[in-house]
């Protein structure tokens, strides 16, 4: 069996192994459903303690001496307590007995007096009194239950949105619509970029640091040249990255098929994966992705100790973060600075895609911008496995650039040697 | 067979390694020995590969050694190493499909070699639930599960025990009696002593001593009289070629010679008086002499 797959196995198999890599690529659903469902919780809660409050008992205390306007307000309505005077209403509201008391002697002229500064439940007191006022009202005015009853019916009026004169597929069929769907994709995309190169250069230089810390490294390369294992390592840590994709492909790719009658999902797979513009995001993705392995593997083969590992891709972080950065930038202008980033390899993975998104750059120039970093990430590949074989034997204390001058020294030296 | 020819290596200005040459034949064991410092590494590192060497070659079996040979090689580094959360048999395999093995032709082979090293644990327990004895033992299975033909054991012994040190000297042994060559380094003279057919020291990259451990020592001459009689180290100090004389806890009087003929003299005189229970002439051990070597400016 070829020795750099098995060294690419050997990675594979060690990580699947542990709980903390399917951690990480179930993480991100948990997190989903977490606050979907916190959200979902919290706004049933919301509700029903909303519900709660407005359903408290909304006694009200009506004040009359009319025995029958007692007797038809306890008939209208079992939330009204009829008592005879304003003292005993004060008595009863002081007693939390009532929410509410009114003094229904002057119909036309009633106020509510409540303890209850709640604007749910002041509403739902108000929608009652003022039920039994319109109904008191129309029977002095001498009209039927029937008629009453009509005129309650609630109004058959409509609204209408002046604005919303477009259907859904109309609105998605709009280039302005489309142009902002893309600018989408592609910002998710250098999201979810950001945190896949992340928190892969940690392991890639995890992953390395320990074997050089626990003195692995000695055997691994006197059994297979350090280039051969500097490939396994990348091919190990890219099968990784597939299963890690292919899980979440696997899960939209359910999604898509679940609701593959619905328009916005046709949408997203006619318009938006089938397209030119979606293989330049999967395209730029993935060279990001080898870019973040190799060089997390070249800074990585610098450590010293097994904890060195996250101080050695400081610099891989920073760029990272400089890529993930300009393309927030990039969103809002299309100045030279980050038409100059969209061309240098590995930053334009991040930018170029979200240029592409918002169409200040075509699908041509974004090409040339890919084919610039593919060829870079071979020639960052085929001299960091040299850099590679030169750092896994040495152990210093020094900072990182002094690492890697003093391993391009030693390269010179070993070249200069017949 | 390993032949290394006028091999040199520097770094910079630092001669590591400076015109080694040393033949190992097939079933012989070489130890290698030299003060921190003196290219011992530097020419295991030479040997794997690991460095090109500024002048001369290294042979195996007349063909300049090359990655290729990675497969006959079982190396066991200084500093030892295995990958802690992994289990005895899983590392096992992988380090010997590294070197070339099938699985199916290795895993019968484990319960073998840790019965004979007598690991105390289960193949499928993660290394990191062994003693630290016994991690070192896997690690020396790793080096020879594969049946390798060149050996290269940089310090074996350190930090064993005396009963895991003997365990691992007769393994050597039995590598030599399979026809395996094998180059250790050593700081335990003892050890080499015991174990090896060869023997080169290194100080600051120079070879400063080389050949079979016997005729090394016996180029020093018998310069170590150990006696027991009446005699005290007065009486000897005053005769010629004596340098000086000391009595050890046991009552055993050491005489430390310039000349080895002065040991005819005490002889006599030890004897004047008829039987005594021991008079052992020796050349200086190996320990006095790396320790004359180490001590001594370079040659």
């Amino acid at each position: 069996m070829n020795k750099t797959w098995i060294i690419a196995r050997n990675v594979f198999m060690k990580n699947a192994k542990t709980i903390s890599f399917w951690v990480m690529i179930i993480l991100p659903v948990f997190g989903f459903l977490l606050t979907f469902g916190i959200g979902y919780l919290a706004a049933g809660s919301s509700a029903a303690s909303s519900d709660s409050k407005t359903n408290e008992s909304t006694a009200i205390a009506v004040v009359s001496t009319n025995e029958q306007t007692k007797e038809t307000l306890r008939t209208l309505n079992q939330n009204f307590q009829p008592v005879n005077d304003i003292g005993e209403a004060k008595t009863e509201l002081k007693d939390k007995k009532v929410q509410a008391y009114v003094d229904f002697e002057q119909v036309n002229n009633l106020t509510i007096v409540t303890d209850n500064a709640n604007n749910e439940v002041q509403q739902k007191l108000s929608g009652i009194v003022t039920q039994a006022q319109s109904y008191l009202t129309a029977k002095q005015a001498g009209i039927s239950d029937q008629q009453l009853a009509t005129l309650s019916q609630p109004s058959a009026v409509q609204f209408k949105d002046v604005n919303d004169t477009q259907t859904l597929e109309q609105a998605l069929s709009n280039p302005e619509t489309k142009k902002s769907i893309y600018n989408g994709v592609s910002m998710g995309a250098v999201f979810v970029l950001f945190f896949i190169v992340l928190a892969f250069a940690n392991i890639v230089a995890q992953e390395i640091g320990s074997e050089k810390g626990t003195r692995i490294m000695e055997v691994l390369v006197s059994s297979a040249p350090a280039k051969n294992h500097f490939y396994g390592k990348i091919i190990g840590v890219l099968m990784m990255v597939a299963v890690y994709i292919g899980f979440y492909g696997i899960l939209a790719a359910v999604g898509l098929t679940y609701f593959k009658d619905n328009e916005i999902s046709n949408f997203i797979i006619n318009q938006v994966i089938m397209t030119p513009f979606f293989m330049f995001v999967v395209l730029f993705m993935l060279v990001a992705v080898i870019y973040t392995i190799v060089l997390a593997a070249i800074l990585g083969s610098m450590s010293s100790k097994t904890e060195d590992g996250p101080k050695m891709v400081a610099p891989l972080t920073y760029l990272i973060l400089l890529g993930y950065f300009g393309a927030l930038f990039s969103m809002n202008a299309n100045n030279i600075l980050t038409q100059i980033l969209s061309y240098i390899p590995f930053i334009s993975s991040f930018i170029a895609p979200a240029k592409i998104g918002l169409g200040f750059m075509n699908g041509g120039v974004g090409l040339g911008s890919l084919l610039i970093s593919i060829v870079f990430l071979g020639l960052i590949t085929y001299f960091g496995a040299k850099l590679y074989a030169s750092n896994v034997l040495m152990y210093s204390d020094q900072s990182v650039w002094k690492r890697l001058a003093h391993s391009i020294k030693f390269i010179r030296r070993e070249n200069q040697v017949k | 067979m390993l032949e290394f020819k006028n091999v040199t290596k520097t770094f910079g200005d630092v001669t590591a390694v400076q015109d080694l040459s040393f033949k190992i034949e097939e079933g012989q064991i070489m130890g290698l020995i030299g003060q921190n410092g003196a290219g011992k590494t530097t020419t295991f590192r030479l040997l794997l590969k690991f460095l090109r060497a500024n002048e001369g070659q290294i042979f195996w079996n007349g063909q300049e050694i090359s990655a290729d040979d990675y497969n006959i090689i079982g190396y066991l580094p200084e500093e030892r190493g295995l990958y802690p959360k992994l289990s005895i048999r899983d590392q096992l395999i992988f380090f010997a499909e590294l070197k070339g093995k099938k699985r199916k032709d290795i895993e019968p082979k484990i319960d073998y070699w840790m019965e004979k090293f007598q690991v105390k644990g289960n193949k499928k327990d993660k290394l990191k639930k062994l003693s630290k004895g016994n991690q070192q033992k896997v690690q020396l299975i790793a080096t020879l599960l594969h049946d390798p033909k060149l050996v290269i054991l940089d310090e074996p012994f350190s930090g064993l025990d005396p009963v895991n040190a003997g365990i691992l000297q007769d393994g050597i042994l039995e590598l030599k009696k399979q026809g395996a060559c094998v180059i250790f380094s050593s700081h335990n003279m003892n050890n080499v002593e015991q174990i090896c057919d060869h023997l080169i020291m290194l100080k600051s990259g120079q070879t400063v001593l080389k050949g079979k451990v016997s005729e090394i020592r016996r180029s020093f001459g018998r310069t170590r009289i150990f006696l027991e009689s009446d005699l005290t180290p007065q009486d000897v100090s005053n005769i010629e070629g004596v340098k000086n004389a000391f009595v050890h806890e046991d009552g055993v009087l050491e005489v430390v010679l310039t000349d080895e003929k002065a040991g005819k003299a005490i002889f006599d005189l030890a004897t004047k008086q008829g039987y005594i229970p021991m008079f052992n002439q020796q050349p200086p051990t190996l320990e006095e002499i790396f320790r004359m070597k180490a001590g001594a400016p370079n040659e």
